[in-house]
């Protein structure tokens, strides 16, 4: 099929800001118009920092949220505009991973009534009963399906998170939003559930939104990336263009912080100056041109659109970086052998 | 761990630290045993995951526990003063002055009501007789120093009209109005985006040559500590497990634990086609700790049944430099790092 699963277009979410000026219509522009696309069985990542709109625009994506415009086609169906009742034969293929995996679990429901749940919603017997099918996804994501009968208390932050991922693969969904269902984990427990979660692509082709702020774990986890700042996508493009020729100074600027106890000595790290200014009053042209070492005149007049960079990767920038970023390469044959 | 040219000892000296609460399921030995000193000038970096007793063990240097609840023995020298033994009024009369605590995050740690400047203000005129003019005076330095454009102004804004970088650098300028000679930063950049991160570990850098202080980073970010801290201490379940440089401990690491966090972490370097290499298993509760080696379960090079990982804790060995508590043979250990060396010593 040549279609995407996921076709997000021109998607526009502004949330009203309460107590502003009197009669003044002053809006939070948390996803200002992006588009992505997402194919069968494709990880994309969407990196960004703090306030850019990523979980935004996974939530608007799984229909939490109602878009302010655009349109959001999933398996050849619009659901820009779709209400919940028309959502919900949708909602077994498209299921979503939250975050904090203390939040996201009802405490007085037992782990088998969690993960049955939507197949309880769903009204789906599934062949051999809905016992049967729990037991089996516990034992998927790693956990002892005859722990069906107990309570979320009584698991690690790890096996929380494989809970509601054994939630999300009940209805075996075609596309799951993880919204970074790794960042509230211990390191040594985030590598178990990032290495489950690339099992299950493989094994049962799904597709992924990937939403995470660690470019790390990212880059171990998706084919595509995209780069969110101040609710655009400042740059898109495969993972080795993303991270061996970033294009955009905000890509190489986010790459260049991460701490990195393999880097070379002697790495210089690019120091951004300033914080994130506010969705509510965005900068004009560029809205990265206020923490930018290349801005000119130009990067406050006009607004880049994403177009072909050097690097191969689409790039939303007048001054595109060229060449390899130091520091953050594959390591040389020299070193390996060294 | 060197010992600072000036003073005759570090100016903080930890020894044989436990510290035990009571809970209704039984009690928990949050520390079990820590030792450690810093030296002023010195980083030291405390790296463990949730439960291993790094932010507990910075708690009792403050001593900021319900005293009726916890149980604290060994000893606390901070400039030669036992915090431990001291009566709370003395205690209190070094917080802030001699010691301060940077926490993780900003937001929860400055009074929603109250300005910035207030808050400086009122911390630094606990410890000084001084005027509040003098005293904001010095808040503004302090604001300009740690990096707030245009302090003069910004004194009078509200926590929330700061962004999360800007509050923590608030934090920081709290908690060095009085010169300190010993920082504690639990987490300080935890909740902080990367970019902003990176901003405010230079920061505390630069702040450290300038004070020469003594300072503590506890982390559970590897790459922070490679960046910023000269020793390193590694907890598991309450107790020390592997100390030294950060270079002894990130280079050639002797406990597999320590090898196992250093595998587990994502690099932008390595093949992004294979799988990670997480530590299996789950951290172990504190009140039902496993016997002999705690860490013993999740081990994959345990000795096995009737061996002393199974029945013995492991001291911290040898005495002084680098550290660990394993039961394995060196040879063993040498074996188990050389699986790994082609990615710890890059460059």
């Amino acid at each position: 099929m040549t279609e995407p699963l996921l076709k997000v277009e021109s998607l526009v979410k502004h949330f009203p800001v309460r107590g502003s000026g009197a009669g003044r219509h002053v809006v939070l522009r948390a996803v200002d118009g992006i588009d992505l696309t997402v194919d069968r069985a494709e990880t994309l990542g969407l990196v960004g920092e703090s306030g850019c709109g990523k979980t935004t625009t996974g939530r608007t994506i799984v229909r939490l949220a109602k878009p302010t415009s655009g349109k959001i086609t999933f398996d050849g169906h619009d659901i820009t505009n779709l209400g919940q009742r028309a959502l919900k034969p949708l909602r077994a293929d498209l299921q979503i991973i939250f975050q904090d995996p203390y939040a996201s679990l009802n405490p007085r429901h037992t782990v088998g009534s969690i993960v049955a749940m939507p197949l309880v919603v769903g009204r789906i017997k599934p062949p051999g009963g809905v016992k049967a099918r729990v037991q089996e996804l516990l034992e998927i994501v790693g956990l002892n399906p005859e722990h069906y009968n107990r309570y979320p208390h009584e698991f690690s932050g790890g096996q929380r998170q494989r809970i509601g991922i054994a939630r999300a693969l009940a209805l075996q969904p075609k596309l799951i939003v993880a919204d970074e269902p790794v960042s509230a984990l211990d390191v040594s427990i985030q590598a178990q559930i990032v290495n489950l979660m690339r099992s299950l692509q493989r094994e049962f082709g799904l597709a992924f939104l990937f939403i995470a702020h660690d470019l790390s774990v990212v880059r171990h986890f998706c084919e595509r990336v995209a780069v969110m700042y101040m609710g655009k996508i400042v740059e898109v493009g495969d993972r080795h263009e993303i991270y061996e020729t970033p294009a955009h100074p905000y890509t190489r600027a986010l790459l260049s912080a991460v701490p990195d106890m393999n880097a070379p000595a002697g790495h210089k790290r690019i120091m951004l100056t300033g914080d994130v200014p506010t969705p509510i009053d965005p900068p004009s042209g560029c809205r990265f041109r206020t923490r930018c070492w290349k801005a000119q005149t130009k990067c406050a007049e006009v607004e880049p659109l994403l177009a072909k960079g050097p690097g191969g990767s689409l790039v939303a920038c007048h001054f595109p970086e060229i060449g390899p970023l130091a520091g953050v390469q594959p390591k040389t044959a020299e070193e390996v052998a060294s | 761990m060197s010992i600072d040219g000036t003073d005759d000892q570090p100016y903080l000296v930890v020894d044989d630290l436990r510290v035990r609460f009571a809970t209704e399921d039984g009690v928990v030995k949050a520390v079990d045993g820590v030792s450690f000193s810093v030296p002023r000038g010195r980083t030291l970096g405390i790296v463990g995951e949730s439960g291993s007793g790094k932010s507990v063990t910075s708690m009792s240097i403050l001593a900021l526990h319900n005293p009726r609840r916890t149980e604290v023995s060994g000893s606390i020298r901070v400039d030669g003063r036992d915090i431990v033994t001291m009566p709370e009024e003395q205690v209190r009369r070094m917080r802030g002055r001699d010691m301060a605590m940077i926490f993780q995050d900003p937001a929860s740690s400055l009074h929603p009501y109250y300005t910035v400047g207030r808050q400086i203000v009122e911390a630094h005129r606990i410890h000084n007789r001084v005027s509040k003019q003098v005293a904001r005076k010095r808040a503004i330095e302090m604001l300009d120093r740690v990096g707030i454009p245009q302090p003069d102004r910004r004194i009078d804004a509200y926590p929330h009209e700061f962004s999360g970088g800007m509050r923590q650098r608030a934090m920081i300028a709290m908690a060095l109005v009085n010169d300190p000679a010993l920082i504690i930063a639990d987490e300080p950049t935890t909740a902080l985006d990367v970019t902003v991160q990176a901003q405010i570990l230079e920061l505390l850098a630069d702040l450290q040559r300038e004070f020469n202080s003594a300072i503590i980073l506890i982390t559970h970010d590897l790459g922070v500590v490679s960046q910023v801290a000269h020793d390193v201490l590694v907890m598991y379940a309450g107790r020390m497990i592997e100390a030294g440089t950060v270079d002894e401990v990130l280079r050639s690491p002797e406990h597999p634990y320590t090898v196992g966090l250093l595998e587990s972490v994502p690099s932008l370097r390595d093949d992004p086609d294979e799988d990670l290499r997480p530590i299996k298993g789950n951290p172990p509760s504190l009140i039902h700790l496993p016997s002999g080696c705690a860490f013993h379960p999740r081990c994959a090079h345990q000795l096995g049944d009737g061996s002393p990982c199974r029945t013995l804790v492991p001291d911290l060995l040898p005495a002084t430099g680098h550290r660990a508590a394993c039961h394995l043979p060196a040879e063993r250990r040498a074996e188990i790092r050389a699986a790994i060396s082609e990615n710890l010593e890059v460059a």
